[in-house]
């Protein structure tokens, strides 16, 4: 079972053989190629080039395509404030000083602002990787989009003119409805409607604004044949009921909301539920055990019936690739992961002893590549699959070794070297890569340095 | 060290009223202010830098924020460099004053003792609070996770009004002392000054601090000047940071360099707030310090 096919089928309510990984590298995706979030929102060859990045690194089940709630809030006339490290952000409301509903002529077509660009991008990820990756196209949600264009006085209108709220909020569902049909016809094979501001209405409210257009847009994807996600973020616990009475095919949720708790209601109504890896404490800042441990840990206490492993929300510019790398092998190889933890708890409580080489001199040029585990870890596979590619053109000038974290003496090699990222390459004793897999001339020059230094 | 003061409330509470009242309470420090927001009044620099203060008006973030916790702690990690002793952050008016823990958390692992975060002030409109309240969770959290309440628009409210939204504060949060007022002004320094942080978890019940800063206010009667900066001057390296003020005068320590300015002012206060490792040592050295220098009393409130 590929991919695609396990993602299709549990969001079709199917048994699968484990449980999904969908990574939302959004874009953290751009980090892993050197482009800013500027330019893999804006430049299709770009994202592509990302997204494969994210598919050969982080190995997912499902990914999306872009994730930018500011996409049709643009068309629309809200201007975005662009930075280099996060999606831009809406800096101005159009409809701030008037109470209007926009013409319905304004709705997103196939060549309105970045779709175009978003259109050709979903169609060559598709025909590269969509073979075997569920993509994920995401639309803003119709409460979202509302806010957007009105800003946070869209709440007063809540309170104060509930039946302009309801009719900008019909205005925005039929907005997200266009995106739905582009994103289907180029071959999504989920629509993710994001709406982080569901978090931020009580059910009552949710009930009197929001059911009737989340079940309208969620049966219309149903009826164009598709799959539906519907992601919040924030504390959207008490709205998970009322969410799911909206009838997607999934939920996703984030760190706000006690998963376990969340599933009790989602399985009640037979509807995946996705989450909920910490986005800044864990994923952000944590380690790789923090990582490993926070997903073995949410494995072990839920079903695994209808159930996605994925970061909480659109994964920060900046998170360590390293720590996706372990979350994917947590999710995915879990008894391993299993075994690295423990392995690395063993090693904190005994006083391994390891004699490091006298790197100072070598007889021949050490390449020691420190993994998670180069045969169940892609990441780690194409780090060991450099360095074998040294071995075989350089022959016996160098010497190649693997130390795998899952075992203990690795773990204090590990420590004693000072080793935090897995994979890493050391030549010589001295860190050279970690996490981003160097291409093969760079790799050869270092090594050609290295055995001239041994020489000496 | 950089005191954070969190300013929370709903939509048209009162919020950017409070952050200028607030600038104008310190206004004989450095102070940043952080406004998590698109499209609202801003702060009137031009007036306030002729008061001598240095305002950097750090524009970030949207309504998203609630999943953004990274975006706001490298905000809070930028203005280390800017030196200052105060950061106002305006809150986005969805936002939860929980995420602070966390928040805090991150910030102390990237920056140790950089900044200390004295709590979060909540300003409520009394008109439109029993309304928002059943709309917006965030509302309730933000009375919830608060250390200070301010009722506001008690100008505009019948006194039946005040009554209700105070009861219902109250119901919410055992700890915060509330304020009733209008125009969001501030009536005593001194509670802006000793604003402290309660970490209350979800239920509201106190949890151990688990910060390696603690924050006391010294409530005396006056001495005279020359006096309480010899004394301050035995102790003051001990601690991150000593401000307040004795009758007409306004004292800054930071470590050993004890600064005295005039503070004409009509109101005349004798209280010094203190920011110093956690721990009861320096308290205890303060209090006996004190007892052999002076026959004025004082109370120590932690």
């Amino acid at each position: 079972m590929n991919g695609k096919e396990r993602i299709v089928k549990l969001l079709k309510k199917e048994a699968v053989d484990r449980v999904p990984w969908v990574p939302f590298a959004g874009v953290h995706a751009g980090k892993l190629k050197g482009y800013t979030a500027k330019e893999v929102l804006q430049d299709k060859d770009k994202l592509v080039e990302s997204l494969l990045e994210v598919k050969k690194i982080y190995q997912p089940d499902g990914m999306p395509v872009v994730f930018d709630l500011q996409i049709e809030a643009e068309i629309l006339g809200c201007e975005l404030l662009w930075a280099d490290d996060n999606p831009p952000s809406v800096s101005s409301h159009p409809l701030v000083e008037t109470k209007e509903i926009p013409c319905k002529c304004l709705i997103p077509s196939k060549k309105d602002g970045r779709i175009p660009m978003i259109l050709e991008a979903m169609a060559e990820a598709k025909e590269k990787i969509g073979d075997d990756t569920a993509l994920y196209g995401l639309i803003t949600g119709p409460f979202t989009l509302a806010s957007h264009l009105r800003g946070q006085d869209f709440f007063m209108d809540m309170l104060d003119d509930p039946e302009y709220a309801k009719n900008l909020l019909a205005y925005s569902t039929e907005v997200a409805k266009a995106m739905c049909d582009h994103f289907i016809e180029a071959g999504m094979d989920v629509i993710g409607v994001v709406c982080p501001l569901v978090s931020q209405i009580s059910p009552m409210h949710f009930e009197e604004f929001l059911h009737d257009v989340y079940k309208e847009l969620f049966d219309y994807i149903r009826a164009k044949g598709s799959l539906s996600a519907f992601f919040v973020c924030g504390n959207a616990a008490p709205n998970i009921e009322p969410m799911c009475k909206t009838n997607p095919d999934s939920i996703s949720v984030d760190e706000n909301v006690n998963l376990p708790e969340a599933k009790k209601i989602t399985d009640k109504y037979d509807i995946v539920i996705g989450g909920n890896i910490p986005l800044t404490t864990v994923m952000l800042y944590g380690t790789q055990q923090d990582n490993m441990k926070y997903v073995i840990d949410l494995l072990d206490a839920v079903s695994h019936e209808r159930l996605i492993i994925a970061p909480g929300c659109d994964m920060p510019y900046d998170l360590p690739i390293e720590n996706s790398v372990a979350v994917h092998q947590a999710v995915c190889h879990t008894d391993e992961a299993r075994l690295v933890l423990d392995s690395y708890t063993a090693s904190e409580e005994e006083d391994i002893e390891v004699e490091l080489p006298d790197y100072d001199n070598l007889d021949k040029a050490l390449i020691e590549v420190f993994t998670l585990n180069s045969i169940s870890c892609a990441a780690c596979g194409y780090m060991m699959g450099a360095a074998n590619d040294a071995k075989k053109h350089f022959g016996d000038s160098i010497d190649v070794i693997e130390h795998r974290y899952t075992e203990k003496e690795s773990i204090a090699r590990c420590k004693a070297m000072g080793v935090t990222i897995l994979p890493s390459i050391y030549i010589n004793g001295k860190l050279e890569h970690q996490s981003i897999i160097p291409c093969r001339t760079e790799l050869f020059e270092e090594i050609e340095k290295a055995i001239e230094s041994v020489a000496k | 060290m950089t005191d954070i003061y969190l300013i929370t409330g709903f939509l048209g509470a009162g919020k950017t009223t409070l952050m200028k009242n607030l600038l104008s309470v310190f206004n004989r420090d450095k102070t940043a202010v952080i406004v998590n927001e698109f499209g609202q009044e801003g702060v009137d620099g031009a007036v306030l830098e002729k008061e001598g203060m240095i305002i950097e008006e750090i524009v970030d973030g949207s309504i998203f924020c609630v999943c953004r916790a990274d975006k706001f702690i490298d905000t809070i990690i930028k203005t280390e460099k800017l030196d200052v002793d105060y950061l106002i952050v305006e809150s986005s008016g969805l936002a939860d004053p929980f995420g602070m823990q966390e928040v805090m958390g991150v910030v102390n692992k990237l920056a140790p003792n950089k900044f200390h975060y004295s709590g979060s002030i909540c300003v409520v409109d009394t008109k439109n609070f029993k309304r928002i309240y059943s709309l917006a969770p965030a509302a309730k959290q933000q009375v919830l996770g608060a250390d200070l309440i301010f009722i506001n628009k008690t100008d505009i409210a019948n006194p039946a009004e005040i009554k209700e939204v105070e009861e219902i504060l109250q119901s919410l949060n055992i700890h915060a002392p509330i304020i009733k007022t209008s125009y969001s002004k501030i009536p005593d320094a001194e509670q802006i000054y000793a604003l402290k942080w309660h970490q209350p978890d979800m239920k509201g019940h106190l949890l151990k601090k688990t910060i390696g800063i603690s924050k006391c206010t010294l409530k005396f009667d006056p001495v005279p000047i020359e006096q309480l900066t010899s004394w301050l001057k035995t102790w003051a390296g001990k601690a991150y940071r000593v401000k307040g003020f004795c009758e007409q005068h306004y004292l800054q320590a930071v470590q050993d360099d004890v600064n005295v300015s005039d503070f004409n002012d009509e109101k005349k206060e004798n209280f010094l707030v203190v920011l110093a490792p956690s721990g009861d040592t320096l308290k205890e050295e303060i209090k006996n310090s004190w007892k052999a220098e002076f026959t004025a009393s004082i109370q120590i409130i932690f």
